[in-house]
């Protein structure tokens, strides 16, 4: 029995130091094991290395960078402001907040209402936090840059709610499955197999690729080259506005990387239009070396300025036709008249244009010239247009768009189109004014025979003075007796002459307005070296979309399918937003040495609205 | 008289199942989603007809008349093939709209001459608003619409130069058809319709220029004007025929039998023409449920168009859509000629047939103003096996009606693409379903 005992301890003994032996080695290997999985950095988890700014966490590569700063505080103001409080009273608003539209289009803040408990003013504050900054970066191996997001909350806490709502976003949505990661000790969630998101104190990273997202968490620790430090960052702080709320850079580089259709800024356009619009800017903008743009707000105005560090000097001679020498010498006119609902002002080189356009336009283009050429010649008794024509005119033009009231008519139009009004120069009027009003008699009488042939009402010439001008023009008849076809009255085509100017109006209503304008000179003067000036204003765009919602419901459903409640509510909140909007201004200038692009959008004032009158809660309980 | 238009008795003459309802649903109107057919299945056929004939208008179908007086104004073409387009999906009635298509092609009137949408808009409300009353107001209505007028030269037909475009039609492709009628019945019936004008959009009775005189036809005597000759022309034993000829075409199988014509031309005339309760009458006969009739017409590029977005629920650019028809050789308010469309095989060429395979890949992979395909629903659905997936993927698309070796194969392209991820597979089997010779007939 004793050698029994001795040997049964004997074994347990010999257990004890296998285990104890084994629990050492185990011990002594841990860090070298875990190491190995990559999971801890050797010896523990290193200290992380907290940025005073949030763009520091982004890694090198950025080609696009945007920043906004202080918008939580923004939108936990504007949430406090009359005009949410006007926006929640909207009838509109109300119903679109039932919509699948509105869930889909808030479904990133959606979830903080729904899982977080936060009512929608609060929750953008406290998503948005106290700066965000978005970059787009380069990757080996991909077509598209990918993107990397960092938003500074105000503090850990915060930060921490935003991932625990994330997560409860799982629980509520079977489908929405979650997947996680870890890097150096950071939870990653991976949202849909697209979205990382992970929090590194204050700081939210979220990316659509993992490598970023480990890049970022590098960054954290202190490792690798970091976006803060580059020249594109640099360049994002010179010259930034101080009450700029969002701006955003892009290297030039990248978009002129690519050639052909591929290029995101053409060498060539596909048609007139546009190239006489913005060429002159796309250019200047693939010469120079970073885009950058800057959102900012005071009072009732939004203001968005987009520098393009290009003289016009630099431009080829082909953009000559963009006038930059006149509009730099020379102030253009604007015609400001309330009821416009649109009015702009340009200086453009026409003559140059065409001699020059095989520079500025593609090879297929040439064809729409070549009919433009021999088209408009048979109104002009068979003059050459580019030859004789066009290079009589003057660089600078004016164009304007007005509701139409139809006075006189006894029956309206049920489609009322707004009417437009070309206004240009010519270098030699008095020469020029018979033949215009002879290629404008040509034009309604090819009119007429074209009606003719389909047994349409033809349109009847009349001329009349006024305030000291001849007004040429031709209307339907308005007492005709026929029915149908009502759409004609839209239109009553008109020319006259004030001065060395010309108007060619779709209306011989709005041709009076303008000839009012210039006789009593109610023209605004624009800065010089401005190049195009656009105004649009709020209220006749809001009077002409009400004259045309019927239809325009009807197109929404045609063209997109939509049920007749989603067409109208989408109208309605158009119409509930203009309603609000003064106006907007949209221009191009030349500013030294340099180019710039503005807009302007300006609020109707709005009135102080006691605190009391707050509107029901949006919470949600927990 | 035979019983090939008595009730369809469900249970003593066969089934009223899913394919029969489905089968229902694409003739009588332009189909409709699964959902629905299996609803409609459990009512039986009496009390689907009697829904599919309720003219009731929604709020949706409402608010496109409105506007569409609006935009036919602007004299597009497109707008108004569009507005009918969205109309036959938007409808709560879409058996009338379908209707309005078969009298459309009756009564075929053009733009290419009329050069008015906002007349031709005009016109097919006529016969939406007419269509399933009596075919005798419908005959008088449309010999005053300004459309129709126009189209045939009416303002020309004066007592002193009779143009006899629109008698002759009136007769040979409106009611009687050829060789019921002589030439002295067509001259004699131009003079009655002397003064029968358009002016400004309207109709006008010229009385200047009509003829008052004395007229003979169909062997009887008498001063008739217009009305006279459409009655004369409804009442005269070859217009229940000629009628119940093209109905049963249109609606139950393309080569009718001659005691099935005679069988539903009896039937028009003890209606007195009431086109409501004669459809009601074929729509459940045993003619109409019977196996010669089942998919045995080719769908129009309407019926192929609208009911793929009826039945697959999809979201559509309707101008696209009516590009789409009138590549396919339907224009709506464009046919090619007095005469309409010929239909069942001339819709299919070889041109015809690469663009509706070129169509089934437009809906299966939400292109060219297609969209909310519902392949998440159906990947949703329990069914891991193969062969049960493709089962209820035939059941949404094609609603039966498809064979054995076909299904099997079907079966063995889901088994063998997997690899393609679910979202692919689903899509891809859509397309084949869409592009089969079985999916283009009705």
């Amino acid at each position: 029995m004793n050698r029994l005992a001795s040997r049964s301890t004997g074994r347990r003994g010999c257990a004890s130091l296998r285990l104890l032996g084994a629990s050492a080695l185990a011990l002594a290997m841990a860090p070298f094991l875990t190491a190995a999985l990559g999971r801890f950095p050797l010896f523990g988890r290193q200290d992380l290395v907290i940025p005073e700014q949030a763009r520091e966490l982004l890694p090198e590569g950025v080609i696009a960078y945007a920043q906004a700063d202080g918008l939580g505080s923004i939108a936990q103001t504007f949430s406090e402001s009359a005009l949410w409080r006007r926006i929640g009273a909207m009838e509109s608003y109300r119903r679109y907040q039932k919509s699948p539209q509105y869930l889909q289009l808030t479904a990133g803040i959606a979830f903080a209402q729904v899982v977080a408990g936060r009512p929608l003013e609060g929750a953008l504050g406290w998503l948005m936090g106290r700066s965000i900054c978005i970059g787009l970066i380069e990757r080996e191996g991909f077509s598209e840059p990918g993107l990397a997001l960092v938003v500074e909350t105000d503090d850990e806490a915060t930060a921490e709610e935003v991932i625990q709502a994330l997560q409860r976003l799982e629980k509520l949505d079977e489908k929405r499955k979650m997947r996680r990661a870890t890097h150096r000790g950071v939870e990653v969630l991976v949202l849909d197999s697209k979205l990382q998101v992970c929090r590194i104190q204050r700081y939210l990273l979220a990316s659509n690729d993992p490598d970023l997202v480990r890049a970022m968490i590098a960054r954290a620790c202190g490792e690798g080259a970091s976006f803060a430090g580059s020249a594109l960052a640099q360049a994002f702080d010179t010259g930034r506005p101080t009450n700029a709320i969002v701006s955003a850079i892009v290297d030039s580089s990248y978009l002129t990387r690519k050639s052909g259709k591929d290029r995101w800024l053409p060498e060539k356009l596909d048609n007139a239009g546009g190239s006489l619009l913005v060429h002159d800017l796309l250019e200047a903008a693939a010469r120079s070396s970073q885009l950058k743009v800057h959102l900012a707000a005071a009072g009732n105005e939004l203001t968005i300025e987009m520098p393009i560090d290009c003289s016009p000097g630099e431009l080829p001679k082909a953009f000559a036709c963009f006038a930059h020498d006149q509009a730099l010498s020379s102030s253009l006119p604007l015609l400001k008249g309330d009821e416009f609902l649109l009015s702009i002002s340009e200086w453009r080189d026409l003559p140059a244009f065409f001699r020059d356009r095989r520079e500025l336009l593609i090879e297929d283009a040439e064809r729409g010239f070549a009919e433009f050429d021999s088209g408009l010649a048979v109104f002009f008794g068979g003059r050459v247009l580019s030859e004789e024509v066009i290079p009589e005119l003057c660089e600078d033009y004016l164009f304007v768009g007005a509701r139409q009231t139809f006075e006189g008519r006894n029956v309206p139009p049920k489609a009322r189109f707004p009417a437009g009004a070309w206004i240009f120069r010519m270098k030699n009027a008095d020469r020029w004014n018979g033949e215009l009003v002879a290629a404008f008699n040509t034009l309604i009488g090819v009119i007429n025979a074209d009606r003719g042939q389909k047994k349409q009402t033809p349109l009847l010439f009349f001329s009349e003075s006024y305030r000291g001008t001849t007004i040429y023009g031709a209307r339907f008849l308005p007492d005709d007796d026929r029915p149908t076809d009502l759409g004609r009255y839209n239109f009553s085509p008109a020319l006259a002459r004030v001065g060395d100017r010309f108007i060619l109006s779709t209306a011989d209503e709005l041709l009076r307005d303008v000839v009012d304008q210039l006789v009593d000179g109610a023209v605004e003067t624009l800065p010089p070296g401005t190049l195009t000036f656009l105004r649009a204003q709020g209220e006749p765009t809001l009077q002409i979309l009400t004259d045309n919602r019927d239809a325009l419901i009807a197109q929404s459903m045609l063209d997109k399918g939509k049920s007749l409640e989603q067409a109208t509510l989408e109208l309605d909140v158009l119409l509930d937003i203009v309603r609000e909007v003064a106006g907007i201004d949209l221009w191009s200038r030349i500013s030294g040495d340099r180019f710039v692009v503005s807009a302007a959008v300006r609020l109707k004032p709005l009135e102080v609205v006691a605190p009391a009158a707050a509107l029901p809660s949006q919470e949600i309980s927990r | 008289m035979s019983d090939l238009l008595a009730p369809y008795e469900p249970g003593r003459d066969g089934p009223f199942g899913l394919e029969e309802a489905a089968h229902l649903l694409r003739r009588a109107a332009f189909g409709a989603p699964l959902v629905q057919v299996r609803e409609w299945q459990a009512l039986g056929p009496g009390e689907c007809i009697r829904r599919l004939f309720l003219d009731e208008e929604g709020e949706e179908a409402s608010a496109l008349d409105r506007t569409a007086d609006a935009l036919s104004e602007l004299n597009q073409l497109r707008m108004i093939q569009a507005l009918w387009l969205m109309r036959m999906k938007v409808s709560k009635c879409p058996a009338l709209e379908k209707l309005a298509l078969f009298w459309h092609n009756h009564f075929a009137t053009s733009h290419v001459k009329v050069q008015s949408a906002e007349l031709l808009w005009r016109q097919y409300r006529l016969l939406r608003s007419k269509g399933q009353g009596s075919f005798e107001v419908l005959l008088q209505e449309i010999s005053r619409d300004p459309a129709m007028l126009i189209w045939l030269d009416s303002n020309s037909n004066r007592s002193t130069h009779p143009n006899e475009n629109y008698a002759r039609e009136l007769m040979e492709l409106f009611s009687l058809g050829v060789g019921s009628y002589s030439e002295r019945d067509v001259q004699e019936a131009a003079r009655a319709f002397t003064g029968w004008h358009e002016r400004g959009g309207e109709f006008r009775f010229n009385e200047r220029v009509h003829d008052f005189g004395e007229k003979q036809i169909f062997g009887r005597q008498g001063d008739f004007d217009g009305d006279d000759v459409v009655r004369m022309c409804v009442g005269h034993p070859a217009c229940a025929r000629f009628l119940a000829k093209k109905l049963l075409q249109f609606y139950v199988e393309p080569d009718p039998g001659s005691d099935l014509v005679e069988d539903l031309a009896q039937c028009l005339r003890d209606l007195g023409f009431d086109l409501s309760m004669v459809l009601k009458c074929l729509l459940q006969s045993k003619a109409f449920f019977s196996e010669r009739a089942r998919r045995s017409i080719v769908k129009s590029p309407v019926d192929l168009c609208i009911g793929a977005v009826q039945t697959l629920e999809l979201s559509a650019d309707f101008k696209a859509l009516a590009d789409r028809t009138r590549e396919l050789g339907q224009s709506l308010f464009a046919p090619p000629s007095v005469k309409g469309w010929d239909g069942q095989r001339r819709w299919i060429s070889s041109h015809s047939l690469l663009l509706r395979q070129r169509f089934a890949a437009a809906v299966s992979w939400e292109s060219e103003g297609l969209s909310s395909l519902p392949w998440k629903r159906w990947s949703a659905a329990d069914s891991q096996d193969s062969r049960a997936r493709v089962a209820e993927l035939i059941l949404e698309v094609q609603q039966g009606g498809l064979k054995e070796d076909c299904r099997s194969r079907l079966t063995e392209f889901t088994e063998q693409n997997q690899g393609m991820g679910e979202e692919a597979v689903l899509r891809s089997l859509t397309q084949l379903l869409l592009a089969l010779p079985e999916y283009q007939l009705c």
